[in-house]
């Protein structure tokens, strides 16, 4: 293995870390479970390969661009959670990755399924970025990303966005906006997703509709779910583990879609807050040693 | 008593489909006062508080807050201007610690502009002074979803208070408890009222509903059919007639 294929690995991970932490805001926080998030991501690479290749602006003048264009998108696409909750929510976000898939797909502004090629690689100071310097990007960005989401953790729009996805009801009777703390849910989730999509768009160099389908979504989901929905710890660990994992394992790279349904669907029946989330087998393990370091061992702390 | 008058219905009505639930009822609430809603079931209790706290839209008459018409407007905006409500099903958040719960409804004077991209860590004081006052200080960190049934009301009553009404709606508070909490629960109530909150409680518990309120309001079929001092509306005929007419005798 070169360095070379590690940090190609390594920035792709970085890349899948800042999309589960989008997802996180969205379906951890807002409990709005989206299995279309792989569209807002398109969303944020398209616009990113489109600014590059068509209006000829920079990777760093164009970033704030996509952040915009993704967000304003994504409160649009949010706008059916208006409408509708759970179960169908959830067919409706298959239905808009769908959509989106097609525009991309039948339009030929955003090139069809020849998709966007030639998207140029960000320049630093006038020099290109090389692999080196492309993970150090990337691994700003997951910086960046991981201490927003703690900080967003930390605010009255986290505890506002927890309580309007658990009980709208309930929500309402605390003075809460449910409507409008579900369009700050997908606005915020969008942002994130816009800076993946433009990280992978100048990283990859081409944007193509396939890159950005359902499977794709599934992914995003599996990732957050294996890892604790609701945790940025739990979306960091997710997100390594099922994009560094089959890189290991060679041979089962092939079987992505394999893996990403039965992470999904074995995590659902058996721990569905995820391997590090509030409550599972590994958190309160953790905490339980955390103790027995902290007062040493065989004295229960407290009663 | 306090005389000024806090919140007044007139013509309340609310239909569902052919079934009229609420029928022009004139409620009138003064500020101070522990007013109790009885009624046998089905008399329209809980739609009545719907329809006061924006959670329905009545098919007609009016409901005033401080001289301000208020039906029509959302819940979360009814909230704003000063009413907060419990529920007769309990709602906590149960993925949320107990203290967060507090913290949720502490929130509601930052749920705006900037408001909820600001730390909460800063106000969390606030929220144990309340957990404290109904008891649940000790509780304050674990799951809502884990506590038994007398503390998740009692949790419903802190949220309400987090929230700093001037009327509070409590939809049976006493379901469900054992007398032991119930004593406790009118202690909680008599508090509100010694904090400035005017109360407003729907409850089947007699001997709760007689002890602690001031004036009682008896629906039937949705109507007004009684209105007074615990001891007149218990003394009153056509309550009886209700009650007693019905297979769910009060207890």
């Amino acid at each position: 293995m070169t360095l070379g294929y590690l940090l190609t690995v390594g920035t792709f991970t970085g890349i899948f870390m800042i999309l589960t932490l989008s997802l996180n805001i969205l379906t951890g926080y807002a409990k709005q479970v989206s299995l279309g998030h792989a569209a807002f991501f398109g969303i944020g690479a398209y616009a990113a390969a489109i600014l590059a290749t068509k209006a000829g602006l920079s990777f760093w003048a164009a970033l704030p661009c996509v952040v915009v264009i993704t967000t304003v998108v994504g409160v649009f696409l949010g706008l059916p959670s208006l409408r509708v909750s759970h179960d169908f929510l959830v067919l409706s976000t298959i239905g808009l990755n769908f959509i989106v898939g097609a525009v991309f797909r039948y339009f030929p502004f955003f090139g069809g399924s020849m998709g966007i090629v030639n998207i140029p690689s960000p320049t630093f100071f006038g020099r290109p970025l090389g692999t080196v310097g492309y993970f150090g990007l990337t691994l700003v960005f997951v910086v960046l990303a991981v201490l927003t989401s703690l900080y967003f953790s930390r605010t009255w729009g986290r505890l506002a966005m927890e309580a309007a996805g658990e009980d709208e009801t309930a929500a309402k009777a605390m003075g809460i906006n449910v409507a409008k703390f579900k369009i700050y849910a997908f606005a915020i989730s969008s942002a994130y997703a816009g800076i993946a999509g433009a990280l992978w768009a100048h990283y990859v160099g081409s944007v193509f509709p396939e890159n950005f389908g359902f499977d794709r979504s599934i992914d995003i989901l599996a990732m957050l779910v294996l890892g604790g929905l609701g945790t940025i710890r739990g979306a960091i660990f997710g997100a390594f583990l099922l994009q560094v994992l089959p890189e290991a394992l060679r041979v089962i790279q092939d079987y992505r879609m394999l893996i990403s349904g039965a992470v999904l669907a074995i995590m659902m029946v058996f721990q569905p807050m995820g391997l590090l989330g509030k409550g599972s087998i590994l958190h309160v393990g953790f905490q339980r040693a955390w103790k027995a370091v902290r007062y040493g061992f065989g004295r229960a702390p407290g009663n | 008593m306090g005389s000024e008058e806090l919140l007044v219905t007139e013509g309340l009505t609310k239909d569902f489909g052919g079934l009229r639930a609420v029928d022009h009822v004139d409620l009138t609430v003064h500020r101070g006062e522990i007013h109790g809603i009885i009624g046998p079931n089905g008399a329209g209790k809980t739609t009545l508080f719907n329809l006061i706290t924006g959670y329905l839209r009545p098919t007609e008459g009016k409901v005033t807050f401080k001289g301000r018409r208020i039906d029509g407007l959302p819940p979360h905006r009814i909230v704003y201007l000063g009413i907060a409500r419990t529920f007769q099903i309990v709602r906590p958040f149960t993925e949320l610690s107990v203290l967060e719960n507090v913290l949720v409804a502490w929130g509601h004077r930052h749920y705006g502009g900037i408001g909820p991209f600001l730390p909460y860590a800063s106000e969390r004081r606030h929220a144990m002074e309340i957990l404290e006052e109904v008891g649940l200080a000790d509780r304050a960190h674990l799951p809502a979803g884990t506590l038994p049934i007398g503390y998740q009301r009692r949790l419903e009553i802190a949220r309400a208070m987090a929230l700093e009404p001037e009327l509070m709606l409590l939809d049976e508070p006493a379901a469900g408890l054992t007398e032991e909490e119930i004593v406790g629960l009118k202690g909680l109530v008599r508090g509100l009222v010694e904090r400035g909150i005017t109360v407003i409680l729907v409850e089947h518990r007699m001997t709760f509903v007689m002890d602690i309120c001031g004036v009682i309001t008896v629906l039937d079929h949705g109507r007004v059919i009684a209105e007074g001092t615990p001891e007149e509306v218990a003394h009153d005929p056509a309550v009886i007639e209700a009650y007693l007419g019905s297979a769910d005798a009060a207890g």
